[in-house]
């Protein structure tokens, strides 16, 4: 199995178009790797909504994880940032993900997120790695994953309400509720990447 | 059942002292010819005998360390003055340590005294990597950070396993770099079976418990119904090896990332951790019992 880069930006450009505005890979001024900006809008008539997030190159594992002396399994990670609008350091989150293949198809087996919050550590966040023994009946690995995000997010608010008690941050930004989308497009975007 | 004799002279003459069944002696200064402990075999013996049943490998080191000298079963060597030993001359009265096998070990006949890691190998693994510090050292960048691989080194050596130390850093310009550390284990196919010993170090070190990430038999388990289509009547045991390839990682990524919780960085430190995943696997790739050609071997 192999993770085709351009496929991925490919299919970034064509997942939710309307309020994924994704461009082509580049370089960022002081780095030599590629890594790829976008927008997020949920509500694309409404220009206060928009966010900016960057996804830089995947990397995979090379060669794929060794399993009965054959090259059978895959491990693809990648960094995304959420770029702030605050003028704070952006934002993380680490995204590991594994592939099998069910019969000539890649098809996910794990993934695990890890969240980093540069201007409030303490609300960092990590799950446990999502497979297909720990999904509820009827689910799947990336909607568990997904939903495990989307609560965690929702209850930032309350969070950051407790932290501006004691002073250390007044409002969430707003780009954090997004969080469990913009993982959603990464994830099923690279499985779409893999051949 | 198998046996080697070593003599203090040439011909088979002197104090003899003979070993019987399959062991490891990393050691020498603590093996006497005598039962009085006048004198001991380290850097003492001149003639080799094995029985048929003996696979020997002497080395010019302690803790199987430096040159080595594979001995076959049936060996009569009376004269080690006579045997070439590297470019430091012969091996009388050089052995300081030795390992003895009673079956042929996998990598006996590449003529190595373990499996070794070719280390051009690994660092073709990863993306547009470089060697740095007299090629000891090699570099790559992913995402937006650099991350250094060190030179694996040889920790140690039993009958059934091999050990290598592996350290790897996170250029952090910011402060000081990130470092973490781990041993390598290896079956004598050069299959990787464990990872012990992990720490992590920013600031101050912490380590995971060798519990956490070798007990992988437990917990996560990766095998639902993907193992199915290619294991051709061989599920289980295919199954399990697929568990231990993505569970080492996970249980990795999982305590480590725990650990990190609290900490804020550029996020390079934080992709140290899929570095370590990657690390892993390519490890697996790289180990090899094959006879080396052109590559890098660590003694």
């Amino acid at each position: 199995m192999k993770f085709d880069i351009d496929i991925f930006n490919a299919k970034m450009k064509e997942y939710d178009s309307e309020k994924l505005v994704t461009n082509n890979w580049g370089i960022k001024k002081g780095t030599n790797n590629l890594m790829m900006e976008y927008t997020y809008n949920p509500e694309p008539m409404n220009a206060s909504l928009l966010e900016n997030f960057r996804t830089w190159e995947q990397e995979s594992s090379s060669p794929n994880i060794k399993v009965a002396d054959t090259e059978t399994g895959l491990i693809v990670t990648c960094k995304i940032d959420y770029v702030r609008p605050d003028k704070q350091l952006d934002d993380h989150i680490i995204l590991m993900t594994g592939f099998l293949p069910k019969g000539n198809t890649p098809t996910l087996c794990f993934a695990q997120v890890l969240v980093e919050f540069t201007a409030n550590e303490n609300l960092n966040f990590n799950t446990e790695a999502i497979t297909n023994q720990t999904v509820e009946k009827g689910s799947d690995i990336t909607s568990t994953l997904i939903k495990i995000l989307t609560k965690y997010c929702n209850l930032l608010p309350n969070s950051i309400k407790s932290q501006s008690e004691i002073g250390q941050m007044v409002d969430a930004p707003k780009g954090w509720k997004y969080f469990p989308d913009i993982v959603k497009a990464n994830i099923e975007c690279m499985a779409e990447s893999i051949y | 059942m198998c046996s080697v004799s070593f003599f203090q002279k040439s011909d088979f003459k002197g104090k003899g002292k003979a070993f019987n069944d399959a062991q490891v002696q990393p050691d020498l200064t603590y093996q006497y010819y005598d039962s009085n402990q006048s004198e001991f075999l380290f850097d003492n013996i001149d003639t080799i005998q094995t029985d048929s049943n003996a696979w020997v490998i002497v080395f010019d080191n302690i803790g199987y360390k430096g040159n080595y000298l594979l001995v076959e079963p049936n060996s009569n060597i009376s004269d080690l003055n006579k045997v070439h030993r590297d470019n430091k001359g012969d091996w009388k009265n050089q052995i300081k340590s030795f390992i003895m096998y009673d079956v042929k070990p996998p990598f006996w006949d590449a003529g190595v005294a373990r499996p070794y890691i070719d280390y051009g190998k690994l660092a073709s693994y990863y993306p547009q990597s470089y060697t740095e510090k007299d090629n000891n050292t090699f570099a790559y960048q992913i995402e937006d950070s650099i991350y250094r691989i060190n030179c694996p080194i040889f920790s140690n050596q039993t009958l059934d396993k091999v050990v290598y130390s592996i350290t790897l850093d996170h250029e952090n310009a910011a402060s000081k770099d990130d470092h973490a550390s781990f041993l390598a284990v290896f079956d004598n196919k050069g299959v990787l079976q464990d990872i012990t010993s992990f720490v992590w170090a920013k600031g101050g070190a912490f380590q995971i418990s060798d519990d956490a990430v070798s007990d992988i038999e437990d917990g996560i388990d990766f095998i639902a119904d993907l193992a199915d289509p290619f294991t051709d009547g061989a599920a289980t045991e295919i199954a399990k090896q697929i568990d231990r390839a993505f569970s080492i990682s996970c249980k990795l990524f999982n305590f480590a990332s725990m650990k990190i919780y609290k900490l804020t960085d550029n996020g390079g430190m934080f992709y140290f951790l899929p570095v370590i995943c990657h690390t892993i696997n390519r490890l697996s790739w790289a180990s090899s019992i094959e006879y080396p050609d052109h590559i890098v071997i660590i003694k």
